[in-house]
Order: structure tokens, then sequence, then C-alpha cells
């Protein structure tokens, strides 16, 4: 049995996992905002891509991720700026919730009043067939990209909240509000661009998943799902916790389906459950006493 | 023209009204002391002038300009800078990046990081650390540097001597003198009034939402002070 080989692509499809949940670890984290339409703008993701691609036919679809980050930094923003913030600091938690589970339903019915039912996908082209050998092993080249493009934006996320004024703005805004304001910070502008980075970050998600799997307007659940397992059993707050959670759940899910065809996700939900139930703090949260 | 010039301000949680007609004035170049026992609502005093509370009337004109109607982030671009009750320092972040979040402002002047080490020599090798590792004290100082770092023309001083020992607290109110020298002039709010006396020109006493005694610290009497504190 391959396990090497396995165990690669796992950590792969657990990089895929850890980009679904990452965007979501931001505005949970920073701004305590609880996004239900993350999976519906994963797809909308998706289904831009699609869009593009058929305009530039001749361009490798990876060639298309940055533009359509950039484009969802900017909805990201705005969506942010009209329509989120007027929740944002709202004393009931619920508020989030109702307005965003409403918002994604409105995004799931345009999407399908736009695109209909059609299962879609986005074709690497000979990409996504090629392999290379590596000790012996093969390995996917569309997986390994994967893999590559997660680990560089968790990096270049940690780097950004760690080591620029930006990000420290945004640490003393997700800490203190309040204080925050007092040192100058306007919390409404760290809100803004916190949720064009999380919405970027999913579209990058949405991209490599359409390369991987087919998606129609109503995807958005399972994903969004997969997104909350990743950041609830990474533990809240840690962003290198989430990618761990998404390798945790890859593995999971790529081992529980070579012993077990028929699964479909399932191992994955498993895999949350026992994390749940024997450290409910996450891989990296602390345990409150 | 004052630095600092509160008129007839009335400030409300609500429908609950916490201030009425208050009326405080900062020239500058000043320490200013507010005393008051629990609840007389000093901190909600500093918490409106800094921006915080918007449901308000009256006047507050700092250095000629109406800021009664602007948010927090704006009034501390205008150099005024609070230094908040119970420390409240960034806890995901270390003593250094709390300072330098102090900064954020962009506002020049003397103070530099370098400068409050100096000012505080017990946190100047701490940086690195936690705010959660120092004591109460070395928090406070820590608190301090961190408005300072806005170079503000006015520092507000919510309760800094809370829960801390006399001796650090002494150790505190030392470095106001140097403070003071560089520009910045100070409103400090205290429950010990002998404290504030000492700190400060010119003293107001609160009760109840309302100043009850004003007047030059070295000119009020102890029973004036404690009828005015008191309600007597």
């Amino acid at each position: 049995m391959d396990w090497v080989g396995l165990i690669i692509n796992g950590l792969c499809l657990g990089g895929l996992y850890g980009m679904l949940g990452v965007g979501l670890a931001l505005v949970t984290g920073v701004m305590r905002f609880v996004n239900i339409s993350h999976g519906e703008f994963i797809v909308m993701a998706a289904f831009l891509g699609v869009f593009a691609s058929l305009q530039v036919p001749g361009i490798n679809p990876l060639w298309l991720i940055v533009p359509v980050a950039i484009v969802f930094f900017f909805v990201g923003y705005g969506v942010q700026a009209v329509l989120f913030n007027k929740v944002v600091t709202a004393p009931d938690f619920l508020a989030p919730i109702l307005l965003t589970f409403g918002f994604s339903i409105v995004l799931q019915n345009v999407m399908f009043e736009a695109f209909g039912t059609n299962v879609r996908s986005l074709t690497a082209g000979g990409l996504a067939r090629e392999s290379i050998s590596v000790g012996g092993i093969s390995i996917g080249v569309l997986p390994l990209i994967t893999l590559g493009l997660a680990i560089l934006f968790f990096v270049v996320l940690q780097l950004v909240i760690a080591r620029t004024a930006f990000g420290r703005a945004v640490r003393a805004t997700a800490d203190n509000r309040d204080v925050a304001r007092l040192m100058g910070v306007r919390p409404t502008r760290i809100f803004n661009i916190t949720m064009g980075l999380s919405l970027a970050l999913a579209a990058v998600a949405g991209m490599l998943l359409a390369m991987r799997a087919t998606f129609t307007p109503f995807s958005g659940l399972s994903n969004l799902l997969v997104a909350f397992e990743v950041i609830v059993i990474g533990g809240f707050g840690s962003f290198w916790g989430a990618l761990l959670g998404g390798f945790l759940l890859g593995l999971a899910q790529l081992i529980g389906l070579h012993f077990d065809p028929d699964a479909g996700i399932f191992y994955v939900h498993l895999a949350f459950f026992a994390v749940v139930l024997f450290r409910p703090q996450g891989l990296m949260g602390i345990k409150l006493p | 023209m004052k630095l600092l010039e509160v008129t007839g301000l009335g400030v409300f949680y609500g429908d609950l009204q916490a201030l009425f007609d208050i009326g405080v004035a900062v020239e500058a170049g000043q320490a200013v002391a507010l005393i008051g026992a629990n609840g007389a609502g000093k901190t909600t005093f500093l918490k409106s002038v800094a921006g915080l509370l918007a449901s308000k009337r009256g006047r507050i004109v700092f250095d000629g300009q109406e800021i009664g109607g602007l948010p927090a982030e704006r009034v501390a671009h205008l150099g005024l800078a609070l230094v908040p009750e119970g420390r409240q320092l960034f806890q995901n972040m270390t003593i250094e990046e709390n300072l330098i979040m102090g900064g954020y402002t962009g506002r020049k002047g003397y103070w530099t990081l370098a400068r409050v080490y100096a000012l505080f020599p017990s946190i100047a090798r701490r940086g690195g650390e936690m705010p959660f590792v120092l004591s109460g004290g070395e928090q406070q100082m820590v608190a301090i540097g961190r408005a300072l770092m806005a170079n503000p023309r006015l520092l507000l001083a919510d309760e800094i001597s809370q829960g801390l020992a006399p001796v650090v607290v002494d150790q505190i109110y030392k470095a106001f003198p140097a403070i003071r020298a560089e520009g910045t002039s100070i409103i400090v709010v205290e429950q010990e009034v002998r404290r504030a006396a000492a700190a400060s020109d010119y003293t107001y006493c609160m009760l109840k939402g309302r100043v009850t005694l004003e007047g030059r610290s070295n000119e009020l009497s102890f029973d004036a002070l404690s009828r005015a504190y008191f309600g007597t």
C-alpha cells in the first residue's frame, strides 16, 4: 500500500481545506463575526474563474487565481462597508449570523438564476494529469501546486499580521476595540480590509477547488462546513492551527476513502468529531481553566 | 486660550444621565486633578472628552476646536491621549508592540520608544515580554508610555494608582514633572485626595455626576474637600 503517496496527497488536500478555513478564521478571530455566507463567496469565485477562463481560453486557469482574488478583495471590502458593518457592533450576537445566513440564501439564488444548476468545473488542462516522480513516488503536480500556494498564503498572512503596522492595528482592534480607537485606529477601516482579505483567500480556495472537483450554486454549504471544522479543530484565532486542522482533515479523508471508497466526505466529519471530543480547545487553542 | 474647555457637559448612558452640567478647564502647561468617590462620574468624564461616548450635550473645545462630535479615533490624532482605567494593555502583543501601537497616529514630538524606556527604567529591558508577566506597577508604566508615544498635548490619566502599592505609585508620579516639562498637560483622575492635590495646580471634585468644588490645589481646605467628596 502506498502510504507515503497517500499521506502526501492527504496533505495537499489538507492545504486546500486549510485555505477554505483561513479566510473564515480571519474574520472570526479579528471581528468576532460569523460569516455564514463564506461558502457562497467560495463558489462565486469559482464561477468567476469559469467565466474568466472562457474569455481567455488560451491561458491556464492557475494564472487567473490572483486577478480573481484581487476582485474578491474589493468585493469583501464593499460588502463589509455597505452591509456587514451595520451588525458588527450590534450587542446581539445573533445579528451577524442572521444577516449572513439570509445573505447566503440570496447569493445562492442569484447564482442559480444566473448560471442554472449545471455542474461546473475548471480544467487546469494538461497540468491536471501531470505528475512528478519524487524518490520513486508519483505525486500529482496540481495537488503539489495547491499545497504550495496554501503554505505560501499562510506564511504571507502570518507575516502581515505579525510584522506590519497594519497587522498590529488588526491585533489591537481584535483585542480591545475601544482602546484601539484611543490610539487613532479606525475600526471600520480595519474591518473592511480584513473582510477583503478574507474573501480574497476564499477566492483562491474557490479557484483551487474548482480545478479539483465540480461545483454548483449550492455547493457553498459543504465548503462552509469544512471551513468551520478547520477553524474549530485548529483553535480559534490561530492561523497555523487552521492549516494543521486542514492537514488533519485532509489526511483523515484520503486515508478513510482508501479503506472505504464509498464513504464520500464522511471521514472529514468523523475526524472533526474525534478532535472536538478529545481536545475541545483545538490543536493550537488554549484551554481556559 | 485654554487648552481644554468643557462647558455644560451632560452625558447619557441610554436614558440614564451620568453627568450634569460639567464645567472643566485646563490651561496649557497645567496639571489638573479630578477627584471623587466611586461612581462620581470621573471615568465617564474622561471617556467622553476622549470621544468614546457619543451620547452627550454641551461643548468640549480642545485647542480652539470643538471636538464634542468627534469619534475617539479622530480625537487621538488631534493630540489628546487617554490612559484608560485598569491599564487595558493589548494582551496579544508584547510590551514593545504595545508602546509602538501608541505611536500609531504618527504624531511627532519629544517622546520616542527610547525616551519612554528612559522615563521608566523598570520596563526598559522588558520590551519582548507579554503584558501578563509584568507587575501592576510596570503595566501602568507601559500604559502611560503607550499614551506618551502619541506625543499628546493633553494626557488624561484615569486612576493610575488603582490597585498599586503606595511605593509603586510614588515611582509613577515621579515621572509627571518630566512629562509636563516636555509640553504635555495632564488631567489626573484620583481617589487619593492628598496625592492628587500634591501632583496638580488645580482641583475639581465630583460627586454623583456633578462638580461640587473647584479651586487651586494648595488653597482648598481638607474640610471643604471632604464635604465636596462625600456630599455631607
